[in-house]
């Protein structure tokens, strides 16, 4: 998995992450794209780790089960160095073969210095870039292929306590003892990981992967399946030294099984709480999956820590709208009228809602000046027809667009009542998995075009992602970052094969009206995500 | 015997005590242990550290914040001494414990008399407890075996042990 992780996050192409087994939420600021890779990276790592092992499925179970905040924090605890310490390492090598060395990558996050450097001193005797970066994930997951699903369904759900695991089974520990035994035994098992490559694969890949090569030369597709013939010999090398230290550690993929039960035990007792069993080898192995996993945790704020405070305004005529905005330029000069459509339940995820507030599902928005300081003012539209009035009443001041979530399409009547009239194109802010329409596209065979967008300005870089698949009616849109965007073109071109094409030249006729909807949505809205339609997460 | 333990060894690197953070404790931890990275790691993995600078209880992040601990009062003071102790300890024995675990179970089993630094190291004077039992609030996390095994082994300990980073243990009983 580590290749694909490490080709995803480089192609192409103080932030900040967090993650929980939910989902993970970037603040990237935008202005240095290494440091942003690092981010980025970091978290999709804490997510690749805990979808691939046994601690990670009772981590996935016990954040969603109700009543078990305290031991899903002890547990969260008991493998915080093993995932900090891949998260880190890995993350920072990333960022290093995209962006070359990184000398001052982790001085703005100085508590992760000694974890990288433990990392750094306990793999230095193992060749090659990638080789350093596999032996880590091997080590992270062999650390949390631990024997706890099956204390959990010995003890039950409800009654499972850390205390039933010994020492030598919980992750961190495991990580303490390789620590402890220094870098000899990982060059070892390079070494015994190497010869089975060898005889196997030939030299091909291994040559990839010399003294002078990079990380991205040795994670070209090519040599996928030697790297995952080198990471399994690697893994049962390393297992067999914790388990003549007494650990009980599983096969590579041994958590697969015991994840599948450990799911229907939690379905049986409280029903179902999102949670999926556990991501197959090939499944693992593709990065179309890898992409869509990423896509269906990731959260990309656009308004700092905190979201957006919104507020419900008076409503007014269409004529005094019209006159609010006109007067405001937003592209070459000329002023735009944007119409939002959300759902309710994405209106209520995005901002701070003033108590008194209403969250009007269609809206014109604009910055106000509150008691409590600014705020996105929502001018509400109660009926279709006042939408034709007002896009009749602005007439060619400027672009007129309305910006619509793509979660609304899931309410047929709200969005034939509201979309289907409106004027065209339609921009559809993709809010939702990319598999609930492309695959739906790849079976009729739609013709997509897509075009990427650079958004430049004085908080920072942003990149967009712009495709129909109706020659130009609507415009399905990402407003996100350029990793986030590769994980997208990865999703479709995945999907849709041939058909789905990226094309500069359509960026021309809507050059204006994307401009428009971007600077808007950067500015007014809190976060970018593909949750709104609140799909069980992937695992 | 001393009442501040803690002090001789602050004392001995120079440490500002209002400001231990990941640089005081990289000094520290080269007179103590080997394993200077888990030692410098777990203020940042360990409830302790003054007012807002806690971990999240409930995520993984990673943030450019900093992190120090202040050990001019009792409780800070007390969390030092615990991690110097877990370290040493973990270092004389070779336990592959995290120092998490052994810094929640050894104020159960031995408590720190004394201590000196001379040419020669570190030496702490640990006065055991005397058949120590898993306390309550921990018997959630620990396994009562665990805590049996190390329990059984410090009891053993006859005299002095040498620390591998330079100094010893020394062992006394009621």
């Amino acid at each position: 998995m580590t290749e694909h992780l490490a080709r995803l996050c480089m192609d192409g192409a103080g932030s900040a992450g967090q993650y929980t087994p939910h989902a993970f939420d970037l603040r990237l600021l935008g202005t240095d794209q290494a440091t942003d890779h690092i981010v980025y990276a970091h978290e999709v790592h804490h997510a690749g780790l805990n979808d691939v092992t046994a601690w990670g499925s009772a981590l996935h179970v016990y954040a969603r089960l109700p009543d078990a905040e305290g031991l899903f924090a002890t547990l969260l605890n008991a493998c915080r160095t093993v995932h900090e310490s891949l998260a880190t390492f890995a993350s920072v090598q990333i960022a290093t073969a995209r962006h070359g060395p990184l000398d001052t990558a982790l001085a703005a996050y100085p508590q992760y210095v000694p974890l990288y450097r433990s990392v750094e001193r306990l793999t230095a005797q193992v060749e090659g870039a990638n080789r350093r970066q596999q032996i880590v994930n091997v080590l992270a997951r062999l650390c949390m292929q631990t024997p706890i699903i099956e204390a959990v369904l010995a003890a039950g759900l409800a009654e499972f306590r850390l205390a039933d695991l010994r020492e030598r089974d919980r992750p961190d520990a495991r990580w303490a003892l390789f620590l402890r035994r220094g870098p000899e035994l990982l060059a070892a098992t390079a070494r015994i990981a190497d010869q089975a490559l060898l005889a196997e694969h030939g030299e091909e890949a291994l040559n990839s992967d010399g003294l002078e090569s990079d990380l991205y030369v040795a994670t070209d597709r090519s040599h996928d399946a030697a790297w995952d013939y080198w990471e399994a010999a690697a893994y049962e090398h390393l297992r067999a030294a914790l388990v003549a230290a007494g650990g009980i550690t599983l096969p590579i993929n041994g958590h697969q099984e015991g994840t599948s039960r450990l799911v229907d035990v939690t379905r049986q007792e409280h029903g179902d709480l999102g949670i999926r069993a556990a991501m197959t080898d090939e499944q693992r192995s593709s990065d179309a999956e890898l992409a869509e996993s990423v896509l269906q945790q990731v959260r990309i704020r656009h308004s700092g820590d905190l979201r957006h405070r919104a507020v419900t305004m008076p409503s007014i005529p269409v004529d005094e709208m019209v006159d609010l905005m006109n007067g405001r330029p937003v592209v070459d000069d000329r002023p735009a009228m944007i119409v939002d459509v959300r759902s309710a339940d994405r209106l209520v995820d995005l901002y701070e809602w003033d108590p008194a507030s209403t969250p009007p599902r269609v809206a014109v928005r604009l910055f106000v000046d509150t008691d409590d300081g600014e705020a996105v003012g929502h001018l509400g539209l109660a009926q279709p027809a006042e939408l034709a009035q007002l896009a009749e009443r602005w007439g060619d001041r400027g672009p007129f667009i309305v910006c619509a979530g793509a979660s609304c399409l899931a309410d047929t009547e709200f969005s034939q009542q509201w979309l289907t009239t409106a004027p065209q194109p339609v921009f559809l802010l993709v809010d939702i998995e990319p598999g609930r329409f492309a695959r739906l596209w790849a079976g009729e065979n739609r013709s997509v075009v897509a075009v990427g967008v650079e958004v430049e300005d004085t908080s920072g870089r942003r990149e967009a992602l712009l495709f129909t698949a109706d020659e130009g009616k609507v415009w399905w849109c990402v407003v996100a970052d350029d990793v986030t965007v590769r994980f997208m073109i990865e999703y479709l071109s995945a999907h849709l094969g041939s058909a789905f094409r990226v094309d500069p030249a359509a960026f021309d006729p809507i050059r204006q009206q994307t401009v428009a909807v971007l600077t808007h949505v950067l500015a007014t809205e809190s976060f970018t995500s593909f949750d709104a339609l609140r799909s069980p997460r992937v695992r | 015997m001393s009442d501040d333990p803690l002090k001789p060894l602050l004392d001995a690197v120079g440490i500002d005590e209002a400001h231990v953070g990941p640089a005081e404790m990289n000094t520290l931890a080269k007179r103590i242990t080997a394993a200077s990275e888990a030692f410098i790691l777990f203020p940042t993995l360990a409830p302790g550290l003054a007012d807002d600078q806690q971990r999240p209880p409930d995520y993984f992040e990673i943030h450019d914040r900093e992190w120090w601990i202040d050990a001019r009062g009792p409780a800070g003071r007390e969390y030092l001494t615990t991690l110097i102790t877990a370290a040493a300890i973990s270092d004389a024995f070779g336990l592959d414990h995290t120092l998490t675990w052994l810094a929640a179970v050894l104020p159960t089993m031995v408590t720190v008399t004394d201590a000196r630094v001379d040419e020669h190291g570190t030496h702490l004077t640990l006065r055991r407890q005397h058949a120590p039992a898993l306390p309550a609030e921990l018997a959630d996390e620990i396994h009562p075996q665990d805590f049996a095994d190390l329990a059984e082994a410090l009891a053993n300990v006859a005299g002095e042990v040498p620390l591998p980073a330079g100094g010893t243990l020394t062992f006394i009983d009621d």
